[in-house]
């Protein structure tokens, strides 16, 4: 689903934000990413979805070669990766309905589509009951559960996470692991980016270290 | 469901989210949007009246030229019944309005007149000086120093002519003017269009910036640049409308209540009568199709910036 080769990354042109790194994700598998900050783990993530183009090297993502991909053809790659930070990155000014429901409005999906997927998304995040507060009036671990709903309402086949618990006290993060590994069981493709011992250890997943923008144990 | 019954209703869902968009964002962000329709109106009013004064001036000059004349002095030996059908030949061409006998004694008068006080020196000449001659006035709308030069030429050699004085210069000079005021006028108004779709797009460009965090979440969410684009270019658009709606009614407002001192001010400083023109409906319409076009592509330029990141 994911193939990395060789993938060299600089931002300055001399300093590497990746190295040479080459990696290799199946259908249906979890992987985390880890490794201290600054090791480059949020840019492999970013060439994931195509928010950064590789200096080097070939980024394959679900059949596609992202070197070779038309700027115009991102948006259909996007749909079908859903992505979640840890600063959430919802809209303060919309309802929980609304954020969850923006991946469905952006492809078109009717008025009923659209609530039916909506709802199913929040049900399994636990959060009907929050459908029209706004995500300020939410606690951390709600909007982060929000974010997660609005990353799968759409069925993509992979779901990217970046530092997912950094943010959450302990009992929070449990419940976002929970999620994503309910994801993994049904299918998807989950990459997490984290430094957190404890996610790390609270599941049964393969772990690529990375370390001045280098693989150093896979 | 299939796919040919689903790609119409998404369409539909599709324009009606983004109209949806595009009006909500009016109270979203009143001010930016008011700033917008305010500076569209207050430059679409200054273009509009820059084209009427224009206009205006135009057809004053254009009035000017039709009084182009040039005369036949007459030689003095010329018997009535030859200078008859020299004017009625002349009577007959497409481009003469009219040709009038101004006989010797009706020159001294004039010139009586033009002089005034020194009239006197008049009577002391042993003899009237003054030729009699054909004046002859060109239509309306045939104007130009082609028509006069063709008419000269044709007549300078005739036997009862003895020369011909045309207004060459005087006209030539006015069709200069005219061509300037309409280039010069041009170039304003393309002028007052750039600055307005710079303003536009400066304003715009503050209501994208203002839902910036939006438009990051929906090409994330995998929005194409059209998605994103269309609520802002309705936006702009609808900002073209009302900015319109405002200027139309100003310009009006200004005519009613301006136009007449206006005019009586220019006829008592320059001696020239002047006639504002009423903003027509396709003068409207053509202030509508500018403010459209600008609050477009304004919006279009403004988004840009945003996307690709
Ligand atoms: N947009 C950027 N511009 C310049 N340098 C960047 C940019 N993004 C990341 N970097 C640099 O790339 C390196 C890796 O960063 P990052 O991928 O964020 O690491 P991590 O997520 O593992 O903390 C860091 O040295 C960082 O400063
Ligand atoms: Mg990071």
């Amino acid at each position: 689903m994911i193939d990395l080769f060789h993938v060299f990354k600089t931002f300055d042109g001399v300093t590497p934000a990746l190295a040479d790194v080459s990696m290799s994700v199946g259908k249906g598998e979890l992987v985390f990413v880890t490794g201290p900050s600054g090791a480059g783990k949020s840019t492999l993530l970013r060439l994931l979805f195509a928010a950064e183009r590789p200096t080097r090297g070939q980024v394959v993502v679900a059949g596609e070669n992202l070197e070779r991909m038309r700027p115009a053809n991102v948006p259909y790659l996007r749909r079908s990766i859903g992505v979640v930070f840890q600063d959430f990155r919802l809209l303060p000014t919309r309802t929980v309905f609304e954020n969850v429901a923006f991946p469905l409005e952006v492809r078109g999906d009717g008025r009923s589509e659209i609530e039916r997927r909506v709802y199913r998304s929040l049900k399994e995040v636990g959060l009907v009951h929050k459908a029209y507060a706004m995500p300020p009036a939410l606690s951390g671990g709600e909007q982060q559960r929000v974010a997660i709903a609005r990353a799968l309402v759409g069925d993509p086949a992979i779901l990217l996470a970046d530092e997912p618990t950094a943010s959450l006290d302990p009992d929070n993060a449990r419940e976002v692991v929970k999620l994503l590994e309910t994801a993994r069981i049904r299918g998807t493709t989950v990459v997490i980016a984290t430094h957190d011992r404890a996610l790390i250890a609270a599941m049964n997943a393969r772990t690529v270290a990375l370390a001045g923008g280098r693989v150093v144990s896979a | 469901m299939s796919g040919v019954f689903q790609s119409p209703a998404r369409g539909f869902h599709l324009v009606r989210a983004h109209v949806r968009t595009a009006l909500s964002a009016l109270t979203r962000t009143p001010v930016l949007s008011a700033v917008s329709i305010l500076t569209m109106s207050a430059t679409l009013t200054l273009l509009g009246a820059h084209q009427l004064l224009s206009l205006a001036m135009e057809s004053t000059l254009a009035d000017l030229g039709t009084e182009a004349r040039l005369a036949l002095v007459l030689k003095d030996a010329v018997t009535d019944a030859a200078r008859l059908s020299l004017a009625r030949e002349i009577n007959a061409l497409d481009e003469v309005a009219r040709v009038d006998y101004v006989s010797r004694e009706a020159a001294r008068d004039n010139l009586k007149k033009t002089l005034g006080a020194q009239a006197a020196v008049l009577d002391t000449l042993p003899e009237n000086p003054l030729p009699a001659s054909l004046e002859i006035t060109l239509q309306s709308g045939v104007r130009g120093v082609d028509t006069l030069r063709r008419i000269a030429s044709k007549y300078r050699a005739h036997p009862a002519v003895d020369e011909v004085v045309t207004a060459e210069s005087a006209v030539l000079r006015l069709e200069a003017e005219t061509t300037l005021l309409r280039i010069s006028g041009t170039a304003i108004g393309i002028l007052l269009i750039l600055a307005t779709l710079l303003l536009v797009a400066n304003t715009i460009r503050l209501t994208v910036y203002a839902r910036r965090d939006e438009i990051a979440i929906m090409t994330l969410c995998g929005a194409t640049d059209a998605y994103v684009r269309t609520p802002f270019i309705i936006e702009g658009a609808i900002h073209g409308v009302i900015g319109t709606a405002l200027a139309t009614s100003l310009l009006f407002g200004a005519h009613f209540a301006l136009a007449a001192p206006l005019a009586d001010l220019i006829s008592r400083a320059v001696g020239l009568s002047i006639t504002l023109p009423v903003p027509s409906f396709s003068f409207v319409l053509s202030l509508l199709v500018i403010a459209l076009a600008v609050g477009v592509v304004g919006s279009a330029i403004s988004v840009r910036r945003f996307l690709r990141t």
